[in-house]
């Protein structure tokens, strides 16, 4: 007990250096941990977000950039699908379901998927997650919207809003708005850590319907629109789509279901396997990860050799209370242990002042990172890597307080006595 | 009367005890009496304070026997001797005597909290009549930096004396005072050291101190080192 309190009035005693070394402490575990979060994000986030689905259809581009409007809100389609492509592929006996998109709209920056029910009873991630609502229903009816929980929380909607669709993908508000045409919440999805969390979903009707009165892209005068009250499901002809998801009901099917439609004659087409392409991205992106990987390594070893230098820095100012408390009849062990509880404590202190820190700054950043690099930030804040991270600087901090102990065992007093110039 | 602390055949240097280190202690024979005060002087360097520590059992000695109080340092382990040390061995250094976040009080105290003599003492009470002798009572409350040298010697003192030590092992403890205080302590120091019958071990390399000792020994002539 005298050793606790030894030890906290010495550590404020010298309160300055003692809080620079915990800050350097919390920095480097802060710094650690931000980067193996972004790398398991990184990770993640691309492995995870689609599943169940053999192969992703769209107009003739390049694989990577039909996965990314596709599955990750990245980037825009070239081209779209006609209507009679997709029911002439989709009557394929191989095939088991498709889930047709519509893209081209937003709403406040986030995306419009105009999609229909089979999206909410077939679209999976992360193995077999569903899509689920955590209030009401599929947006089935025209002008019935769905959207993510980020939308939700972003724009603060409940059940029975209105939501006008903008014309075209922009950030935040855009210029053509469609709001002749508005829309109702009918449900709202569960988070789910994928782009799924920021769209809106509408139904293929409802995409036609907010563009069935435009003329040679121009947007319609208040004459020239139809009156919501006048349009049904009935009279509306839907024209093209801009990709759709399949799943085959064997998938040995899959590889020649992907030439067929490759090879499809009435339109260019191109169907990928989301796994092959992802593997691809990832590919890729394993560079990233890897100089991630090295950078927290890197990170780990700088911040050890500074938590070290400081502690013992600290500690070697201190011969002279060891050998005045050697003295008075405190044996090794005693300074032992006040020395280790003391560097124990700063480290700890300083551990737990990093992970506070790098939670809030995720707290505090995480809108940012997602709106920008689709970062999803979900999942636990600390994994076993991270914990045998933190454990190793915890067991160093600990084990660095032993230095100058066996140092001031096995030195006489007078050593501890005499200025070191 | 036989001896309170008798050194026999004692053989002491630094470094591994196998390795060919210089010996830096070598002293055949020392008896000093129960209540003596004995002045070891000699120049620096000469092994004074090695001496000093190997007797309050900080230090352990290559060979010979130590006798203090009739127990044998020589055959006790380390545990053994720190404890020995807080129950009877009073210690006075040169300077940085003190603990600076510390106050007073607490200093003076601190050996109390070591060797858990404190559930058998009243502390306040032992805290004051120490300090009242010594003249520092009204130092209690002040800070370590706001003394003056002789004053922190003082409270040094009072440390030194609050577990009630039958040995008190001074290293240079005048050397950083001016004339007058050093007369001052010192008188202060003998008196307190007759009082409480207190064995008083000095080492300073300031021949002008030793006619104020029962006894003076020149350490180099107690210490025969043989040169290799």
């Amino acid at each position: 007990m005298i050793f606790f309190k030894l030890a906290l009035k010495s550590l404020r005693n010298r309160l300055f250096t003692t809080v620079l070394t915990v800050v350097s402490i919390a920095l480097s575990v802060a710094l650690l941990l931000s980067v193996e979060r972004t790398r398991r994000v990184a990770r993640d986030g691309f492995t995870n977000a689609i599943s169940q689905t053999d192969l992703i259809v769209g107009a003739r581009t390049g694989p990577l950039n039909l996965i990314l409007y596709t599955v990750f809100n990245m980037g825009n389609a070239t081209n779209n699908i006609s209507w009679q492509s997709f029911q002439e592929i989709k009557n394929n006996p191989a095939i088991d379901w498709v889930i047709p998109y519509s893209l081209g709209d937003s709403h406040k920056g986030f995306r419009v998927v105009a999609t229909d029910e089979n999206f909410y009873q077939h679209y999976q991630f992360r193995g077999n997650s569903r899509v689920e609502f955590s209030e009401g229903l599929p947006a089935l009816n025209i002008f019935d919207v769905v959207i993510g929980t980020e939308v939700k929380n972003k724009l603060k909607y409940n059940l029975g809003d209105q939501v006008i669709v903008t014309h075209g993908v922009t950030k935040g508000e855009g210029i053509q708005k469609h709001d002749d045409k508005p829309f109702k919440i009918v449900g709202i999805l569960k988070p789910t850590g994928t782009a799924i969390d920021q769209t809106v979903y509408i139904s293929l009707y409802g995409m036609e319907a907010i563009h069935m009165d435009w003329k040679n892209g121009l947007a319609p005068t208040q004459e020239s629109s139809t009156p919501v009250s006048q349009i049904t499901k009935e009279n509306i002809r839907i024209d093209q789509i801009t990709a759709f998801f399949l799943r085959t009901k064997s998938r040995i099917q899959t590889l020649g279901l992907q030439r067929n439609i490759n090879e499809f004659e009435t339109e260019p087409l191109m169907a990928i396997i989301p796994g092959a392409t992802l593997s691809e991205l990832w590919n890729g992106l394993s560079q990233i990860e890897t100089v991630l990987q090295i950078i927290s390594l890197m990170v780990l070893a700088i911040g050890l050799v500074a938590m070290l230098s400081s502690l013992l820095a600290g500690l070697n100012e201190r011969r002279r209370e060891m050998s005045i408390l050697r003295s008075i009849g405190a044996s090794p062990v005693q300074i032992a242990s006040l020395l280790v509880f003391e560097s124990a404590l700063l480290t700890a202190i300083g551990i737990l002042a990093g992970i506070i820190f790098q939670v809030l700054m995720f707290f505090v950043l995480s809108g940012w990172l997602e709106r920008t690099f689709g970062f999803y930030f979900i999942g636990s804040v600390l994994t076993a890597t991270e914990l045998f991270y933190i454990g190793l600087i915890l067991v160093s901090g600990i084990l660095v307080g032993l230095i100058p102990a066996i140092k001031s065992s096995q030195t006489a007093l007078k050593d501890g006595l005499t200025i070191k110039i | 009367m036989s001896a309170f602390l008798s050194v026999k055949n004692l053989k002491f240097s630094f470094g591994h005890k196998n390795s060919k280190a210089k010996n830096i202690l070598n002293i055949a024979d020392l008896e000093i009496l129960k209540g003596e005060k004995i002045f070891l002087f000699g120049p620096s360097g000469c092994g004074k304070s090695t001496f000093l520590e190997i007797i309050a059992g900080v230090l352990s000695c290559n060979e010979g026997q130590i006798l203090i109080a009739g127990q044998a340092l020589q055959k006790m382990n380390s545990k053994q001797k720190d404890f020995f040390r807080s129950q009877n061995i009073g210690y006075i250094f040169q300077n940085f005597n003190l603990l600076p976040y510390l106050s007073i009080f607490e200093n003076i105290t601190l050996p109390l909290y070591l060797n858990k003599k404190i559930k058998n003492i009243d502390v306040e009470i032992t805290v004051k009549n120490i300090c009242q002798r010594l003249g520092i009572f009204d130092l209690l409350n002040q800070s370590v930096s706001q003394l003056s040298v002789g004053q922190q010697q003082r409270v040094a003192v009072a440390r030194a004396l609050i577990s009630q030590p039958e040995l008190i092992l001074a290293d240079e403890p005048t050397s950083a005072l001016d004339f007058d205080h050093r007369d001052q302590f010192l008188k202060l120091l003998f008196e307190i050291c007759t009082e409480k019958n207190i064995t008083l071990i000095f080492v300073s390399h300031d021949h002008s101190l030793k006619n104020l000792f029962d006894r003076s020994v020149s350490f180099n002539e107690i210490n025969k080192v043989t040169e290799l």
